[in-house]
Formats: C-alpha cells, structure tokens, sequence
C-alpha cells in the first residue's frame, strides 16, 4: 500500500518481495485509543480458545472413525491407548465448554460497553453468526463419540429440531441423514463438525476482524475524547501482552484442569438401554424451560421463545437506537440484559439442581486420573449387559424373570428369584452359560469368550440384588421372592441332603437324631398343617434352618403339601438326572482347518474339553443336591455353623492346605464326625473325586457372598476366574487316579 | 519498529516476543508428542512377524510344483483386531518334512508381488522384470538379492509359516520390524 514511501534499501530482503513492513504496520501498530486494556482481551482469548479446539480437534481426528461400529471404540483408544490421548481428547472436550463460557463473557462485554452501536452494527451481528456457529460445533461434536449421552442427547435436540414448524420433519431428516438416526447422521455430524462448522467460523472471523479493525476498538464511555487521545498506545506490544498474560493464565488453567479431570465417556450407545437423556449443561436451560411447555404450547419452548431470542440478538443494533454507551443511560438495555442473563443461568442452575436421573448411567471412564486397569474392569460391565441382551434377553427377559417366555418353557429359572440365585453356585451357573441345558439353553462356549462367560455369571447374581427395592432409608434383608421353583426343584436343593429321596432321613439321623421321618404315618398325623409351615418357615430344633428367606408363604404351603404326600413311602424323589460320563480318547480334532480360511474364534471344543465340561457339571449339581444346604453356596457354611461348630470354611487357606485330596474325598465317601453324613452310595468314586475337585476351587480365593452389590463386579470377577481356574486345574489334577480301574 | 521506540517499549516487546513462545511452545509440545506417538509405540506392537500362522495341511501341497499359500495373521490395529492375508510360496521336493521351501512373495527390489511361471520354471516380478530361478535366487532384472526364505515348522502333518517383512531395495537381508 505505502511501500513505495520507504526506500527499497530499508525494507531489507524479505520487505522487498513480501511488504510484511505494511503488514505489520496494518496488524500491530494500530493505535488505540485509550490504550490497551484488560477487558479487551475477552475476544482475543475467545480466538485463542478457537485454536486450541482445531489443534486437538486435528490431532483427535488422526485416530477418530465415525461410523457407527467404530466411534466409540476409536475414542476408548484414544483415552486408554494413545500417548497423551487421553489429555488432548479432555482438553477438547472441557475447551468447548470453557469456549461457551468465554463467548457469553465477550458479549456481556460488548453489550455493556456499547460496542455494538452504529457504525459497528455489521461487527456485532456478525459476532451473533459466530454464536451460532460456536454452538452448531458444541452439538454436532458432542455426537461424535457416540456414547448413550451423546446418543440420547442428540436425538432430543433432534427432535426438537423437528419442531420447527412447516420444515420441522424435513429439517430432521436432513440433518439425520435419513429417517433414523444412525450410520448416516454421525457421518454428517463429522463433516459438519469438522468442516462446514469450522471454515464458515473462519470465514467469519476474518470479517469480524476486519470489522472490528475498520472501525476501531470501542473506547470505554467513562473517557473523555481528549483523554482518549492522550493515552492512544499502539497495539503492540501492550495489548498483544495483555492478551498474552490472559490466554497463558487460561491455558496453564485449562491444562490442570484436564490433567485431574479426564473426559467423561459413558458406554457405547444403545438404544435398547433404558437411559435418562440429558443434554450437555449448556443447553440445560432449555430443557428445563421445556418443563413449562406441554402438549400444544410445547413448540412455544421448542421454537417460538428460542428464535424469538435470536431474532432479537442478532438484529439488536437495530432495535436499540439509543446512542448513548453509557450503561446508565440506557435502562431498557440494561434491563434486559439482566433478565436475560439472570434468566439463562437461572434456568441451567435449577435445571441441574432439580434433576433426577432415573437410572446412573455406566460410565466407562473412571472419575480420577489413574491409568486404566486391567481388562477386566467397568468396562466388562458395560459390555456385559450389551452380551447379555444380545444373547440371553430373548428368553430370560431384560429383567431376567423369564415371565414372557415360561408359558411354552416351564423350566426356566427365574433369575431374580432369591431361591434360585442361592441354589446356584457361581460357579454352577457359569458352567450352565458355557455348556447350555440341552435342548432347551444353548451351549455358549463358542460363541463367548471365557472372560464373557464369567461376567455374565456375575450379571446374572445382580438379577436378584437390583429387583429387590430397598424398603425405608435402611434396607433390611431382601423381601423373600416368590420361587419360581417347582416343589421337586426345591425339596432338592434344601431339603434332600438330610431328609432323603424318600423323607426317612436315614442318612442324617445318626447326626441329627430328632430328624423326623416323613413316611411314618403316625407322625403325619401328629403335626398339623400350620405347624409344619412354621417349621419351614421358621425353622426347627437344632439344625433345620429358617427358609422364610428363600420361600414365600405360599411357597411353603406348596412345601407342605408335597411333604404330605412322602406319607406311606408313597413318594420317592428322583435324584437329578446324571449323564454318565465316558471319557473320550484323545482323537484328531473333528473340524477340518483350509489353507485360505483358519478359525477365527476361540478354538471349537476338543473331546478332552467336553469330558471336563461334563464333570463340572456333574460335579456341581450333586453340590447342590447334597453338600449346599450346610455348606452353603460359597462353600463357608456360615449358616450352619450355629449348630454345627466344626463345618469347614472352604475359603479358608489354612483348611485347603491342611486336607489332602484323598481326605477330601474319604470324608466325602465315609462322611466326617458326628454331623456329615457318609455318600458312599449316593456318589461314585469318580465323582467323589470330582467333588473333591469342586471343593478346592472354593479356596483359597474369597468366595463373596450374595448380598454385595454389582458395583463390586471386578472383584467378584477376579474371585469367579480363580475358582474357575482353580476348579478346571483340580479336575485335571483328579482325572488321573480317577481314570484307574 | 523496536529500533525507533523507548528501551522500555523494547523491552515490554521483548517480553511479549518471549510470552508468545512460551505459549506457542505450551501448545506445541503435548501436540507433537500425540502426533509423534506411532513413532514411539513401536517398540510395543510386535506385530504380525513375531509368531508362527498355521498354512494348512501338508498333505494338502503336492509334491513337486510351487504352490502359492495365503497367511491369515491377525494383528492389533488400534482399537480393532485386524486381518491381514499375505500370500506364501511353497514347493514340498519329497514326502517328508526336509525338502520343503517356503519364499516371500514380496520382491526385494520394491515391494511388489512375484508370480511363478511354471512353462519358463522361473519366478518374474511383473513390475521392472526381476527373475528368480526355481530355488529363488536372482538371474535378471533390478533386485538386489535372491527372493526371501521365511521360516517353518512342521507341526503334526501341518506347515506353520512365520510371516516377515524385509526391507527393499538393499542387498542384505534385513528383518523389518513392524
């Protein structure tokens, strides 16, 4: 422009072919009346704010895929695996929030200072286009990880949009990419947010620059015309170091924060999943001001007051013809931008303060900033109950009760069942999940890992813990749950081990010498009906312990009948059927492997794999048939020690080490002491040997008992695998006396 | 401009000068560090070179001609396992285990794919004109060295093949780390 005032000789090499002298003159020796100021750092730090989200962002997106199968497990890998992820990605996300902050800073700035008056009308509405643009990005990022708050958040806001009257539906399906959500809507919300958003932002910063250049910074209203001019500084380098001090306080403060503080990420988006949608806290006022707005008048919150705000925002210059700067000389405004404001945080406050979320969602980032454990951890939970749902929800229900499907399968269990759960060992039912009930479950070990397999056992215990609602401000023990056991199924589980097949209990009278025999008809006769409920219920003597935690009254009414009918000899029960296990000789594997074509899954079952299967489950149900009702499910017999002071605690270290196998399995055969019976008879030494088997894995690993939360699923999983370990090892250990003749 | 202005304007310069750099440099570091990760990680994936993939039977390959294998080597590729096929040349000369030759099919000149040519009983790269003879060592053309060996084993009747990349255009046989 005027490089040709200077002499060639002064511009120096690169003045010469590039005039930067000019540039420089233009861009930074600006004068400014009045001098630099701190308050007019506001916009500089917003830019600054600006470009710290395009580096993360560009940095983010070398390891982001947005599609629907990959958004999220691309952002766990960034947070869990890539150096420094985990920092850039919480800069990113915590930079877009403190970006709304900084903005809605800048304008109350500019609103009070008067900087929006004529001639800067064009700057100030191009300032509102910015607004708009910056919260166009918050929205569409806040999809991208695809995670159910992402998920659910959108599709409200999306459904809002759709609101909109005349071009609501079409305006949805436009930005949806479709007429669902889905595959189509994230790949749309990228390129708007990674391109359309930022280069329009860009295109109108220059302008708002410029603008904002043309016409001068806006002097504060307190200076007089002659002040101003007296203290004209340029631009550089005082307001360029106001500006600096600003965005490093802001940088060094954002840093710390994100270094504690890492991104929140919740799992993966799921639609199936009950989930109390919540948008992010910048737009929580507007769903709080949606609370007001009902069936016809909800478009008033949805569309009317929103664009109505927006309207008058971006045409304000024009609506406010006052030309005084002076904040007290111009009520209306003032008035306005204190009920607005008041409004806006009012609302987000009250918006967060009153929410409550019917469900917590799982989150799958924990709150500190500690590095991630081990596999098995919160995420396994979260996937758990996707595995689950996939997998198990078609018969067992999301509840797991059963109840939609029992009509055409009368066996299934239900598994919110208290009975059911405390007839069952872990153990016992992640054999169940790998092995399946033939023909009714299938068998799940080719098609889950083992690591699923565990975790949906521990699932499968929370049925029995969450269904139960706690009752007052303490909850007490859970309410007893109706069995959804038939009368055999529980007489097996609780009483047979001492009453026996056929009710004489001749096997525990020798311990237990006041056990009745139930064939005998004089003692029929002799107890009525109530007493005998009670007997159930409450329990009795010495050694028959309480089930009204288990049954129902109804249920023990059930119980009593049946026990009416072993009258005479008259009712044998039958043992639970035992497939006789053949051991297999080790032969080629059955599948046969192609060149262009090797298994992709965990490797199908060999016969020696099968063999085992099979004893484990032998081995388990005679568990639950004979030895649980003492020794409990965890193997401690906690509640039998109050009347037989001598049971073992399976768990404990010191009793594993002090028995041997073959003691284990001579108490088995000939019973022990006074009080456990001989199963000599009842068992074959082959699965004596594999109960014995069972009993190790209880130890010495804890066992945790039933009644702890799922919150604690990566203890309980860790326990679950030892005993899995530890009982797959024991049976290999065993097969070999086993195996001789 | 600091030449014409008051020492203490040279100096408040000097400083924002040093401001702006610190910033720069607070912004730049933990930028170059994500982006320089690969870089880094290398060390840690040991990729789809480290362990034996099965081929398939023996007795599926028959005696005598050159027969083209494919490996399926999985490996972690971000937050995905993914499959990758290479193609393997084999030539079994008798029954047993001993006479078995296994060759990439990747040309040592610059990477592309080999082919054999049974009615010239010669190996050609069909992209500069390499030829290799029946055992794989150069007759012609711009590679620098003989087609490479990978190693085997014989496990129970089946040919497991460690897959490698080595690097082109040299003429020593240098393992490249993937």
């Amino acid at each position: 422009m005027h490089a040709a005032q200077e002499q060639p000789s002064q511009l120096g090499f690169w003045g010469q072919r590039t005039g930067w002298t000019v540039l420089k003159q233009a861009l930074f020796l600006e004068p400014l009346p009045g001098g630099s100021r701190w308050a007019a750092a506001f916009g500089s730090l917003l830019l600054f704010a600006f470009v710290l989200q395009v580096v993360t962002g560009v940095l983010l997106s070398m390891n982001y895929a947005p599609s629907v199968d990959s958004a999220w497990p691309s952002v766990k890998f960034i947070q869990d695996e890539v150096p420094l992820g985990a920092f850039i990605r919480a800069v990113h996300h915590w930079g877009s929030s403190v970006m709304v902050i900084l903005l809605l800073l800048h304008l109350l700035q500019v609103f009070i200072w008067g900087a929006y008056k004529k001639p800067r009308e064009l700057t100030w509405m191009s300032g509102v286009l910015l607004l708009f643009c910056t919260l166009g990005l918050a929205f569409t990022g806040y999809l991208l990880p695809w995670d159910q708050k992402a998920y659910w958040a959108t599709k409200v806001g999306l459904g809002i949009a759709s609101t909109t009257p005349g071009i609501g539906d079409g305006l949805r399906t436009l930005l949806q990419g479709g007429p669902q959500m889905g595959n189509l809507t994230l790949t749309r919300f990228f390129s708007i947010h990674t391109f359309v958003l930022p280069g329009l932002l860009v295109l109108l910063v220059v302008v708002h620059l410029y603008l904002f250049r043309l016409h001068g910074v806006t002097p504060p209203w307190w200076e007089s015309a002659e002040q101003l001019k007296a203290q004209e500084e340029p631009f550089w380098p005082k307001q360029v170091l106001k500006d600096g001090v600003v965005s490093l306080v802001f940088l060094v403060g954002l840093g710390l924060w994100c270094y504690y503080r890492p991104a929140p990420l919740e799992a993966q988006a799921d639609p199936s999943q009950p989930y109390g949608a919540r948008p992010e806290w910048y737009f929580m006022f507007l769903f709080q001001l949606l609370r007001y707005f009902h069936g016809p008048y909800e478009i008033v919150g949805t569309f009317v007051l929103p664009t109505v705000f927006f309207l008058v925002l971006f045409f304000w210059p024009f609506l406010d013809r006052n030309p005084r700067r002076n904040p007290r000389q111009r009520p209306v405004a003032m008035s306005l931008l204190s009920l607005g404001t008041v409004g806006l945080i009012g609302l987000t406050i009250f918006a967060i303060a009153t929410d409550v979320r019917m469900t917590e969602p799982a989150q799958a980032v924990a709150k500190a900033a500690t590095p991630a454990a081990e596999p098995a951890g919160a995420i396994q939970r979260a996937d758990v109950a996707r595995v689950y749902n996939n997998n198990c929800a078609a018969c067992h229900g999301v509840d797991g009760s059963g109840k939609q499907i029992r009509a055409g399968m009368p066996t299934i269990p239900d598994l919110t069942s208290l009975a059911w759960q405390m007839s069952q060992t872990d153990l016992e039912i992640a054999h169940r999940i790998q092995d399946g009930n033939e023909p009714l479950m299938p068998a799940y070990r080719d098609k889950l890992s083992q690591q699923q397999i565990l975790a949906l056992t521990i699932y499968v215990r929370a049925f029995a813990v969450i269904s139960t609602p706690p009752a007052g401000p303490k909850a007490p023990q859970p309410a007893p749950v109706t069995a959804q056991m038939a009368p055999i199924q529980v007489y097996r589980v609780y009483c047979l081990a001492c009453h026996d097949a056929d009710g004489r209990g001749r096997t525990a009278r020798k311990a237990m010498p006041d056990l009745p025999d139930f064939s005998d008809a004089k003692w029929q006769a002799a107890r009525s009906d109530a007493e005998l409920k009670q007997s159930i219920l409450n329990g009795k003597g010495k050694f028959m312990l309480p089930m009204k935690d288990k049954l129902g009254p109804a249920d023990a009414e059930q119980m009593v009948a049946y026990l009416r009918a072993f009258r005479g000899g008259k009712q044998i029960v039958q043992v639970e059927p035992q497939l006789p296990v053949v051991p297999q000789p080790p032969a080629l594997p059955a599948v046969v492997f192609h060149a262009k074509a090797p298994p992709a899954m965990p490797p199908p079952t060999t016969p020696a794999r099968e063999e085992t299967a099979a004893r484990t489950r032998v081995a388990a149900s005679l568990y639950r048939q004979y030895c649980l009702i003492c020794h409990g499910t965890s193997g401690r017999g906690t509640e039998m020690r109050a009347s037989m002071p001598t049971i073992p605690d399976f768990t404990d270290r010191p009793w594993q080490e002090l028995m041997s196998n073959p003691q284990l399995v001579v108490s088995i055969l000939d019973g022990k002491g006074t009080l456990m019976p001989a199963f000599r008879g009842r068992v074959s030494d082959v699965q004596a040997h594999d109960l014995a088997a069972y009993v190790r894995a209880f130890g010495p690993v804890r066992a945790v008992p039933l009644e702890v939360p799922a919150s604690d699923f990566d203890q309980r999983f860790h326990a679950l695998q030892a005993e899995w370990n530890e009982l797959h090892r024991q049976l290999q250990e065993v097969s070999k006396p086993a195996r001789k003749p | 401009m600091a030449r014409t202005g008051t020492s203490r304007r040279g100096f408040l310069g000097a400083v924002t000068n040093l401001l702006m750099a610190a910033i720069g440099l607070i912004v730049a570091i933990p930028a170059l560090g994500y982006f320089w990760s690969p870089l880094r990680r290398r060390g840690a994936a040991e990729g789809a070179g480290a362990t034996f993939q099965d081929a398939g039977p023996l007795a599926d390959i028959p005696v005598g001609p050159w027969r083209l294998l494919s490996l399926e080597m999985v490996y972690e590729d971000g937050w995905k396992k993914s499959r990758v096929r290479q193609a393997i040349w084999v030539r079994r000369q008798d029954g047993g285990d001993q006479g078995i030759t296994v060759l990439s099919t990747i040309c040592p000149h610059l990477g592309c794919p080999i082919n054999w040519h049974p009615d010239q009983s010669q190996f050609t790269c069909p992209c500069h004109g390499g030829m290799f003879d029946t055992l794989g060592q150069r007759t012609g053309g711009p590679p620098p060295r003989a087609m490479d060996p990978l190693d085997f084993e014989v496990r129970s009747g089946r040919l497991w093949v460690r897959w490698q990349d080595f690097k082109i255009g040299v003429a020593e046989r240098v393992p490249v780390r993937v």
